[in-house]
């Protein structure tokens, strides 16, 4: 039950931390998910938000579902741990949203205006930027990399010596030059299904 | 209170004198929309769910079917209160959509509204998670599925690349802004340090900047 509690928690915190949606939340997700409580390896992560990219919904919900999901299955036992594990992820990160949104719209019509939000908000934003950046690192060192970035500095320790695996960084790559030149012609999912076939093939 | 000769004045003045009645309706304000144009519960719910369910991505993608939905075909909210909206959905804490579900349903229906709107947007991932995630977790590790995924790692490392830098175009606008992502981008590479703090610093950074600058 203190995992559901737990689990409740650090959603919620992650919520209430979240300025910009989506992407932000994924290195805040790691940060408390993987490091922080190690609910999740670096790389079952990573594959549950390349699901929660293509299941349709915006990528922070999924991620809370299927990670909650996840998470329940394993400590909890079974599809019924896992789906109360999901159901609480899931209500942990809506929470912040249902009290502040509400709390905003009742009594700060004009709060979005401000001054000392707006100025919060300059400071805020490029530090989001900073994050979402760094979540393309971590799912670099989960694929195209051997090993975190920082064991170059750090040493590699009991993991793996840092090495880049030519067939992700052709992947990356491509995918890079494929969503470039056509943009909005070819979707994520098909992209990432040829990605995997492709990793298929080339191993 | 005093009785100002508007109130002394018999209601059915108002409606003998055509004129009079004209001008109270243009200084007073607006009745509020009869109740039958504003949703439902269960319609907020319906459509929330409906709008989630078909929009891959993040929340501000959502905007556009928003719009369409809420603003132009069924005119339940002005595209100015739209604005607002929006404009306040990005300085809340939390995810743009359910900001978006609960924002609309509040001003909709109260707090019954924004909660079935919530509801109504939080549940698709929850759905599909019954299907896909059980049977995706049972394939799990076999060595083919590894080979896959670090594929599809890749693919989704440049899309999110690609996603950075868009969003960079718009918020990097001089030194200030590129300090704070460079160093935030630098600690949390480097490791151990809690994202939470770094939101926090960013904020107080930006008080500091933009309120030393007005001085």
């Amino acid at each position: 039950m203190s995992l559901l509690l737990l689990l409740y928690g650090v959603f919620f915190k992650v919520s209430l931390f979240t300025f910009g949606g989506g992407y932000a939340m994924i290195t805040l997700y790691q940060s408390e998910l993987v490091e922080r409580h190690g609910f999740v390896t670096a790389e079952k992560f990573a594959d549950l938000v390349a699901v929660a990219q293509v299941t349709p919904g915006p990528i922070g919900l999924n991620t809370a579902s299927y990670v909650g999901y996840q998470i329940g299955f394993e400590r909890l036992g079974g599809v019924g741990g896992g789906v109360l594990g999901s159901f609480v992820a899931t209500l942990g990160l809506i929470s912040p949203s249902l009290l502040v949104a509400m709390l905003a719209a009742m009594f700060l019509r004009k709060y979005a205006e401000s001054r000392g939000v707006k100025a919060a908000l300059a400071g805020i934003r490029p530090v989001v930027v900073g994050l979402i950046a760094a979540a393309v690192v971590s799912f670099a060192e989960t694929s195209v990399f051997t090993a975190r970035v920082r064991s170059l500095w750090q040493g590699a320790g009991e993991g793996a010596p840092f090495g880049i695996r030519w067939q992700s960084a052709l992947i990356f790559a491509l995918a890079l030059a494929v969503k470039l030149i056509w943009k909005k012609k070819i979707g994520i999912l098909p992209l990432l299904l040829g990605a995997g076939a492709l990793a298929c093939l080339l191993a | 209170m005093d009785q100002t000769p508007e109130t002394a004045r018999n209601p059915s003045d108002m409606e003998s004198d055509p004129a009079r009645a004209r001008l109270s309706a243009v200084s007073a304000p607006p009745p509020p929309p009869p109740d039958r144009s504003a949703p439902s519960c269960l319609t907020l719910f319906s459509v929330f769910f409906r709008v989630v369910a078909v929009t891959p991505g993040g929340g501000l993608v959502m905007l556009p079917i928003l719009q369409e939905e809420f603003v132009e075909r069924r005119g339940w909210i002005s595209r100015e209160d739209m604005v607002d909206v929006v404009a306040m959905v990005q300085s809340l804490p939390g995810l743009i959509a359910m900001n978006m579900a609960v924002l609309t349903g509040y001003r909709m229906r109260g707090v019954r509204g924004a909660l079935a709107s919530a509801a109504g947007a939080a549940l698709p991932p929850f759905a599909v998670i019954l299907f896909l995630a059980a049977a995706f977790l049972q394939v799990g590790d076999g060595v083919w599925t590894r080979r896959a995924f670090l594929g599809i790692r890749a693919a989704v490392c440049a899309f999110i690349l690609l996603s950075v830098a868009g969003l960079g175009k718009s918020v990097m606008k001089g030194a200030f802004e590129w300090a704070l992502a460079v160093a935030s981008f630098a600690l949390v590479v480097s490791g151990g340090v809690n994202v939470v703090w770094l939101v926090v610093a960013g904020a107080v950074a930006g008080l500091v900047w933009k309120y030393g600058m007005r001085r």
